[in-house]
């Protein structure tokens, strides 16, 4: 399966995982506070008739509701709301008064049966920090004072709090389910995105290689016609032209030749010593960089290695001295070291390029403004296919007029 | 020296029969695949320069006639320098990949022959043995 197409997927599905969870988290986080405000009313309207529905005549407050009762009588529950005639019948709480120093407790209403009426004075007491929240997971609570006695009103929220968890799991199992069809569904869609594009691909690089091969015998004859001329007449400036155009016509062929070759299906892996690689690779080319008037450095750590296709990091080694031989306007630095075990390699060498990310000299066919020297733009590519090949990662950019590119395998 | 060069492409022939023949030896051509079998039963040749695309006969067979005869091959192929093709490496002949120059296809045909001289060299010392 293509690369590409398995990003795709992954990317999409990891986009349609963020948005679902958002969505139903806000769907349940709203839920959720609705309930609670639900209940805050409830309590609200419980401590407004001194913690109980049914008004006693010894209350420790008295029997009198507090002026602010009606306050909550407009609200937003409706038909199934405190004031609701079933109400009274149907809510589960139970409300403990105590006294000022916090010493005495005593029952003020007690319609639960989850706990004892003791029980119920030893949980309140312990919730007098807080104004109001969650305790024991489904129960409300409210502590209010009225006449110097504080009030601690616990109400049951379970059954009303059953279609909102119904809700959560439901949600929950939903986005599960669309992960799993959006999975399947994404799969059938980037076959169908990819499978042109792949077939592009493929069909570009049968061209490429159809041509290439098209051109290998005309070159041998012209290269052979010209050494039978000079052999018959003696060399001459048309001669060594010709034989120079070919030489650099052959040199375009092998690169052509090599955006085919490399594929990962046929790669060897061996453990190769990318030190000795490089440093062989900057040799073979130190004059050539002295002759163009370019500075040549390197930092290479020793008995770097890396388990590789030779053949393939040999020609990358060779493509990216080749590139700074051909680019470098007056110097070229090459930095290869081993960190926690990734092997980092960088060239660089100065440019007239402006600063930002240059990916696209990794582009087939395409050279950057400066390639004054021109180029087929097909060894950078190269690069980029065989250290990808490797499941390594391959960036190009420019800072302060220092083009670098830099390799992660 | 005898040389036999066979490849689809009469101008290549013809430019590399004057070559080899003013550089190497004397140089028969060969167009297609049954001219090649013919000449390897009735001529004795040095070594044979194979176009891997020689139309009629399939050049591995041309090429297991020819090593059967003694005669080594070096095998000219479109495809690039660094394209891996197992089934040739294994073989105990050159491989050879277009575009070339005179002198690089002397040295490849000069080393092949060395390579089958010290191999026989070895056959023989092992027989005496």
């Amino acid at each position: 399966m293509n690369k590409a197409e398995k990003k795709f997927r992954l990317y999409a599905i990891l986009v349609i995982f963020v948005l679902l969870t958002t969505l139903l988290a806000v769907i349940n986080g709203v839920n959720f506070t609705m309930a609670a405000g639900d209940a805050d009313v409830l309590t609200q309207t419980l401590a407004d008739k001194q913690g109980s529905f049914e008004h006693k005549e010894n209350a420790p407050g008295g029997t009198q509701p507090r002026q602010d009762q009606q306050k909550n009588k407009d609200f937003r529950m409706g038909p199934m709301g405190p004031d609701s005639p079933e109400m009274n019948a149907s809510l589960r709480y139970f409300t403990v008064a105590f006294s000022e120093n916090g010493e005495k407790a005593e029952t003020v209403a007690f319609r639960i049966s989850a706990v004892t009426e003791e029980e119920a004075k030893e949980w309140a007491s312990g919730l007098l920090k807080q104004d109001t929240g969650w305790t024991r997971g489904t129960y409300r609570y409210r502590v209010y004072k009225d006449h110097g006695v504080t009030y601690v009103t616990v109400i049951d929220q379970g059954r009303e709090l059953l279609p909102s968890f119904r809700i959560l799991i439901i949600s929950a199992i939903g986005e599960v389910m669309v992960l799993v069809i959006g999975w399947f569904v994404l799969l059938a869609i980037g076959r169908r995105i990819y499978a042109p594009l792949e077939e592009a691909d493929r069909k570009q690089k049968n061209f490429i290689a159809n041509a290439n091969k098209e051109f290998r015998i005309p070159l041998t004859v012209i290269d052979g016609n010209t050494e039978l001329a000079e052999r018959i007449y003696g060399p001459d400036d048309r001669t060594r032209s010709t034989h120079r155009q070919v030489a650099k016509m052959n040199e375009l062929v092998d690169k052509l030749g090599s955006v085919g070759i490399f594929d990962e299906e046929n790669m060897s892996a061996a453990e190769i010593s990318l030190s000795d690689q490089l440093t062989a690779a900057l040799d073979r080319e130190a004059e050539n960089f002295f002759a163009r008037g370019v500075a040549l450095t390197a930092e290479i750590a020793p008995d770097v290695t890396v388990k590789a296709d030779p053949e393939g990091m040999s020609k990358l080694t060779d493509e990216l001295v080749g590139n700074a031989l051909k680019f470098a306007l007056t110097k070229a630095h090459f930095r290869l070291n081993s960190e926690n075990g990734s092997v980092l390699l960088e060239a660089s060498n100065d440019t007239d390029l402006p600063d930002g990310p240059a990916d696209q000299a990794f582009d087939r066919f395409t050279t950057l403004e400066n390639a004054k020297e021109g180029g087929a733009g097909l060894g950078l590519s190269y690069v980029k296919q065989t250290v990808k090949a490797h499941n390594g990662r391959a960036t190009a950019a420019v800072a302060g007029g220092t083009f670098t590119i830099r390799i992660t395998l | 020296m005898k040389i036999l060069f066979a490849a689809p492409d009469r101008d290549l022939l013809e430019c590399y029969k004057q070559l080899l023949e003013t550089g190497l030896g004397e140089t028969v051509t060969a167009f297609d695949g049954t001219q090649v079998l013919a000449l390897l039963a009735t001529e004795d040749f040095d070594i044979l320069i194979l176009d891997r695309k020689i139309p009629r006969v399939d050049h591995k067979v041309i090429t297991e006639r020819a090593n059967a005869k003694n005669v080594p091959v070096v095998v000219l192929t479109d495809e690039p320098a660094g394209a891996r093709r197992r089934e040739e490496e294994s073989l105990p002949n050159g491989r050879m990949s277009y575009p070339f120059t005179f002198a690089e296809i002397k040295k490849t045909i000069l080393d092949t022959l060395e390579k089958r001289g010290t191999e026989e060299r070895k056959g023989q010392v092992s027989e005496d043995e």
